[in-house]
């Protein structure tokens, strides 16, 4: 079994506003949020929340909530990382708002983040977490499911 | 097909006979594996209908947002500007977060 399966994966903001703009070069965003959210046990840090809660109204974010309980699990990480583990983050090239992602997901011991930026964090070579596209992350599904059937 | 057989208000269930395809009961089956096949069917059909309600509430969620988006002129937009928007966003955020 895949660790993706088992483990718990954060996933980035940006996953929900191509899946609820339904752009077209975004398919997989949509299909992650509406075949596979029972096969993930998610991390949600504070950060996407309160970037969530910018981009859509209270009755939206409670639209998302219900629909993220389809999730085989689902924890809001209503905490935010040490000042001192953003600041390390920062020092080593990321941007303030990337380096709480960083930080929230180092602290939690978060290995998987889900987001269609490719270039998340891309010149820091040895992340403690791996940024993995909703396509990859339906292509290691679709594959287990597979050898399971 | 689907026969109801019995109705037990006592506990709240209705009794049902249910005709499946062949196919479809053999991957139930494969599924099940040590569980009652009853309850696995419970669960599926349970899980099938609240994925259901929950492309619907999506749907209405994508078409209020999308509709702002127009009005804003930023239904259009690219994924490198989306990415941008979301990116100054997140500094935004970070900064009330994490005040210099």
């Amino acid at each position: 079994m895949s660790s993706i399966q088992t483990e718990q994966v954060a996933i980035d903001t940006n996953e929900f506003i191509f899946a609820l703009r339904q752009t077209p070069s975004h398919p997989f965003c949509r299909q992650l949020m509406f075949s596979k959210l029972s096969e993930l046990n998610l991390y949600m840090p504070f950060q996407v929340l309160a970037e969530l809660q910018r981009n859509l109204t209270a009755e939206e974010m409670r639209g998302i909530f219900f629909l993220l309980r389809q999730a085989k699990s689902v924890q809001w990480d209503y905490t935010l990382p040490d000042a001192k583990v953003v600041a390390k983050w920062k020092a080593r090239g990321a941007k303030k708002g990337d380096a709480v992602i960083s930080a929230s997901l180092e602290v939690a011991g978060i290995r998987y983040l889900i987001s269609e930026n490719r270039h998340f964090l891309s010149e820091i070579s040895d992340l403690p977490f791996q940024v993995l596209s909703s396509e990859a992350v339906i292509r290691v599904l679709g594959s287990i499911s597979e050898k399971d059937s | 097909m689907v026969e109801v057989s019995e109705m037990n208000p006592a506990n709240s269930t209705v009794q049902i006979t249910l005709e499946l395809p062949q196919a479809v009961y053999e991957r139930v089956m494969q599924r099940a594996g040590d569980r009652p096949v009853e309850m696995l069917l419970v669960d599926l059909i349970d899980q099938g209908l609240q994925a259901d309600d929950a492309e619907q509430l999506w749907q209405q969620i994508a078409e209020g947002y999308n509709q702002r988006l127009a009005q804003a002129g930023k239904l259009h937009q690219t994924t490198d500007e989306v990415l941008a928007e979301l990116a100054v966003i997140r500094e935004q955020v970070a900064d009330e977060f994490y005040p210099d």
